[in-house]
Order: structure tokens, then C-alpha cells, then sequence
């Protein structure tokens, strides 16, 4: 027996205007939670997935079981029954790794015009606001961020006009 | 919505989810009575759940899934897996 992740992937069809519950996300985590599941879905997205952990003999057997228990305590849970437009299984045990991301980057300069701003204000809100995102990485030509939370800082900004008052 | 996680949810989930916040500006939800939840900053991912008592060892590896499918990043940069 190996232990396997089994993750069911659902998507709205486009004339579908349902979304999804966020009682019936949390129903169908508290339904999963033998299974360890995972479960991503919210009332603004068209989609919902699901994860869990399958003890089997193949990958087959895996995909099987868990399919099967996704979509029945899906259906319990009061989630739209949409068609599967993902069905993936891992097997935990021979794949021993997590996979790493590396996401959209953006240097200094890139930051400045993300957020309307010359080098220097990058600087100095990268060192004195508590709510910017720090670096990712920190090299000797500079810093990288995120852009999605450099953006994301940008939508949430409270800009004050004029000079910061010298402390 | 709050800024951190705390005893809620496991440490080795914490880790993870408060690189998250500080990299990536990825709020987080305690939840309250529900259940505790990360939200990546790109609006269009969904919002991932967080098992409050995991009981096997390969759950922490299905979240990071997660979390680098929707443009996460683990471990952090110099640190090994």
C-alpha cells in the first residue's frame, strides 16, 4: 500500500451562473477531514478542487477511491456538481519532492512604475511600510518581489499626498 | 480577516503560510469557527483551505502543492526542502 493525493478539479460551464457556497466548502472540508482533504472554492470563483490522501496498491485503485469519495461528499455538501476538468494522483511515496514555484518577479525599477513611484519611494517604502511585501530574494545588483503582491500592495495603498513629515 | 496565523493551525503550516504573507502579500483568514484559509494575491486563484488537525505526514506536501500552484513559493530562498 502507498499513500497517494488525489485532487478532482471542477470548473462551471460558461452559461452556468451558480458559484460556489462557502457552507458548502466548509461542509465539504469538514466531510474530507478523515482524508486530510484540502479544499479551494469561494463564492466569487466558477470552480472548485478538492485534495485528498488515498491509501491504495496502484495509482488506479487511488484515482478510483478518491474520485469517487470527492464527488459524493461534494454532492452531500451542497457543491455544484460540475464536469471534472482535472483529475490528478501522486503518489506521495515514490515522488519525494514538493514541487517549488518561481513566480513572476520584479526588480526595483519595475516596482517604481507598478506603483507610480521613483526609486528612492521604493526604497523607502520597502523600508519604513509595514504592510509592503518584503523581497524574495535580495542580490547585489538588488531585490525581486512578488509583482502580484507588489500589485496587490499597489490595489491597497492608502497614498498620502505631499512630503512625509521628517520624524 | 487577520494578519497572522497562529495556534489554529500547525506550525510547520504557519511556516508556510507566513512566507507566504510577507513574499507574496497573500492574505490570511483564521476563520473564525470555520475553517482558516490563504488567499493568493492573484484574484484569480482560488482561496486554499487548511486542515486544522492533519494526520498524516504527506498533508503539509499537498498544501505546498497548492500554495506553488497558485504562485506560492517553499521553501524559502537558501533554505532546503
Amino acid at each position: 500500500m502507498s499513500e497517494y493525493s488525489v485532487t478532482v478539479e471542477t470548473k462551471a460551464p460558461e452559461a452556468d451562473s451558480q458559484r460556489v457556497g462557502v457552507a458548502a466548502v466548509e461542509g465539504l472540508i469538514d466531510l474530507l477531514a478523515d482524508y486530510d482533504g484540502i479544499v479551494s472554492g469561494g463564492s466569487e470563483w466558477d470552480s472548485w478542487d478538492a485534495s485528498i490522501g488515498v491509501e491504495a496498491d496502484s495509482a488506479a485503485e487511488a484515482t478510483n477511491i478518491g474520485a469517487r469519495v470527492i464527488l459524493e461528499r461534494a454532492d452531500q455538501a451542497g457543491l455544484p456538481m460540475w464536469p471534472v476538468v482535472r483529475l490528478e494522483v501522486v503518489d506521495e511515496e515514490a515522488l519525494d519532492e514538493v514541487p517549488t514555484g518561481l513566480p513572476d518577479l520584479v526588480s526595483g525599477p519595475e516596482v517604481g512604475r507598478i506603483l507610480g513611484v521613483n526609486r528612492q519611494r521604493v526604497h523607502q517604502l520597502a523600508h519604513q511600510h509595514s504592510q509592503f511585501p518584503k523581497p524574495l530574494y535580495q542580490l547585489a545588483v538588488g531585490s525581486l518581489w512578488d509583482r502580484h503582491a507588489i500589485e496587490r500592495f499597489s490595489q491597497q495603498w492608502e497614498r498620502k499626498p505631499g512630503r512625509p513629515r521628517a520624524s | 480577516m487577520v494578519d497572522r496565523p497562529d495556534k489554529e493551525i500547525p506550525a510547520e503550516y504557519r511556516e508556510v503560510v507566513n512566507h507566504q504573507i510577507n513574499h507574496h502579500g497573500w492574505p490570511y483568514d483564521a476563520g473564525g469557527k470555520g475553517y482558516p484559509k490563504l488567499y493568493p494575491a492573484d484574484r484569480q486563484h482560488r482561496p486554499i483551505s487548511i486542515p486544522k488537525t492533519p494526520s498524516s505526514r504527506y498533508s503539509i506536501r499537498r498544501f505546498i502543492r497548492k500554495v506553488v500552484e497558485r504562485g506560492g513559493t517553499w521553501p524559502p530562498e537558501g533554505r532546503q526542502k
